[in-house]
């Protein structure tokens, strides 16, 4: 920014003042039609949740995973869709642990073989814990009409609770999308809605919160490498028969520990419901999203949520900032060069939303701080020879 | 304190000390593994030395309480002293279909 420095303070405070007022206002008219650049504040977001997150100090005790891996189905002779007596199987054995609810985070959109196809419906008809399914939809990029209509006759005849497995998206229209899932599928009760998979789950808990705001908070495993849910892989066997007994596929030492819990049934094979998420930012992995779904459902089930900003907050958070950056670089850079002012004004304001989300779990989106910025660089220059005339 | 008290209270030390102290105590057994060495099933003392191979990875139960760990190697101790770090990124994406590795 190139000002000029020879008004008084009085004249600079009434300047500052005028141009934050316009900043304010832009910033904020952007931010109700989603048109904010969103990339530097979805960078800072995901590296405050990898870094600031709620580390587990203990796992948890009521929600288990149960993964069919790529392990689980090396003696199978395919992978996808899942061997329908072996999800039958595991149905059988989890049940029998008497859970509280189960939920089964597979598709079933397609014909395999038809006794497979038919013990899996039985097993899911005669299941005695509460037993969520998914379902695709439309929306869902790529699936046929045909294959909706056989889900659709497979989930009535199964006659079970069915949800939907979809997360949260992007609002923003100039938002790149990066395919990182940060937010669950928001949620305003319509009668003939699908409820969320996580949703549907907690509901079988009793006690549950589904927040306002759909960020999620999410838990970080402890560094000592336990993990933030009791998880199970489906250890490697031989393709089992229709009537196999459900022992012979999940030990009963793994079963044993289903009691009185929520348990999660998925795939997590390469490349099939595998998603960024924020924590992975350092590494570039990816999780299946049954980890997705128990994250959102322990967050459900605690009632904790990641609350957006009071809009009066950011109202006067973006002024302040436009405020002082606008001030300061008309008082001090005659000595100091202006990028260390600036550096110096928007590195606080990263810092203090920061700790805001630390402190308080509340998220302040650093695209206003951006936009504060480059508005102030662009107008600056032009209101500081403006200004100057009176 | 009396002498009975002192006696109890020495009792319980001694019997604390030795549950605390058992390699048995925290005993775990692996849920799944990559390894050819520690197959699902066997049992793991917390004072044993493993060794995880670079990109394998090991799930272990404890026994007592039934909490799951993950392991990610390249690593050798104790599953005690385990620390995790940020794994390494998946190697470069495939472009093209293929059946079970």
């Amino acid at each position: 920014m190139q000002y000029s420095h020879s008004r008084s303070f009085k004249g600079k405070t009434v300047a500052a003042t005028v141009l934050a007022t316009f900043v304010t206002l832009i910033v904020m008219l952007a931010d109700h039609y989603d048109v904010l650049l969103e990339a530097p504040d979805k960078f800072i977001y995901d590296w405050k949740s990898s870094l600031f997150s709620t580390r587990i100090v203990a796992q948890r005790r009521d929600i288990t995973i149960v993964y069919i891996d790529e392990v689980s189905l090396s003696k199978y002779p395919y992978k996808s869709p899942i061997d329908r007596a072996l999800i039958a199987s595991l149905v059988k054995a989890i049940d029998r642990a008497k859970p509280k609810a189960i939920g089964v985070d597979i598709i079933f959109d397609r014909p395999t073989e038809p006794e497979r196809d038919e013990i899996l419906l039985r097993a899911i008809q005669q299941v005695q814990a509460p037993l969520i399914l998914v379902a695709t939809d439309k929306s869902e990029s790529g699936v046929s009409p045909e294959a909706l209509e056989w889900q659709s006759t497979f989930l009535k005849k199964a006659n079970k609770i069915v949800a939907t497995p979809i997360f949260g998206g992007e609002d923003s229209a100039l938002s790149l999308e990066d395919n990182v899932i940060r937010a669950m599928a928001s949620f305003e009760v319509p009668s003939n809605a699908k409820r969320p998979f996580a949703l549907a789950l907690a509901e079988q808990n009793g006690n549950y919160h589904y927040p306002k705001s759909p960020l999620i908070d999410w838990l970080l495993p402890s560094l000592d490498g336990r993990e933030v849910f009791q998880t199970f892989n489906v250890p490697p066997h031989s393709k089992i028969s229709v009537d196999a007994d459900p022992d012979a596929v999940f030990p009963q030492i793994m079963q044993a520990t289903f009691t009185d819990k929520i348990v999660i049934l998925a795939g997590n094979l390469t490349g099939l419901d595998w998603h960024r998420i924020p924590m992975t930012v350092m590494n570039n992995l990816e999780v299946s999203g049954a980890y997705i779904h128990a994250q959102i459902l322990a967050q459900i089930l605690d009632g904790r949520q990641i609350a957006d900003a009071p809009e009066l907050f950011a109202i006067l958070f973006v002024f302040v900032s436009a405020f002082f950056l606008y001030l300061g670089v008309e008082l001090f850079t005659e000595r100091h060069p202006e990028i260390v002012f600036e550096a110096l004004v928007m590195g606080s304001a990263i810092l203090f939303g920061t700790l805001m989300f630390w402190a308080f779990r509340v998220n302040f989106p650093s695209a206003h701080l951006l936009m504060v910025w480059l508005l102030v660089s662009l107008f600056g220059k032009y209101t500081s020879s403006l200004f100057n005339r009176f | 304190m009396t002498a009975e008290k002192k006696c109890l209270t020495g009792i319980i030390i001694i019997v604390a000390s030795m549950i605390y102290g058992s390699p048995a105590f925290c005993d775990f057994v692996v849920v799944s593994s990559h390894s050819k060495t520690l197959k699902v099933g066997s049992e793991i003392s917390d004072a044993a030395e493993i060794e995880i191979a670079n990109h394998e990875q090991l799930r272990l139960m404890e026994k007592t309480s039934g909490e799951t760990r993950i392991l990610i190697g390249p690593y050798k101790g104790t599953v005690g002293n385990y620390s995790s770090s940020p794994s390494k990124g998946r190697s470069k994406p495939l472009g093209a279909t293929r059946g079970l590795p």
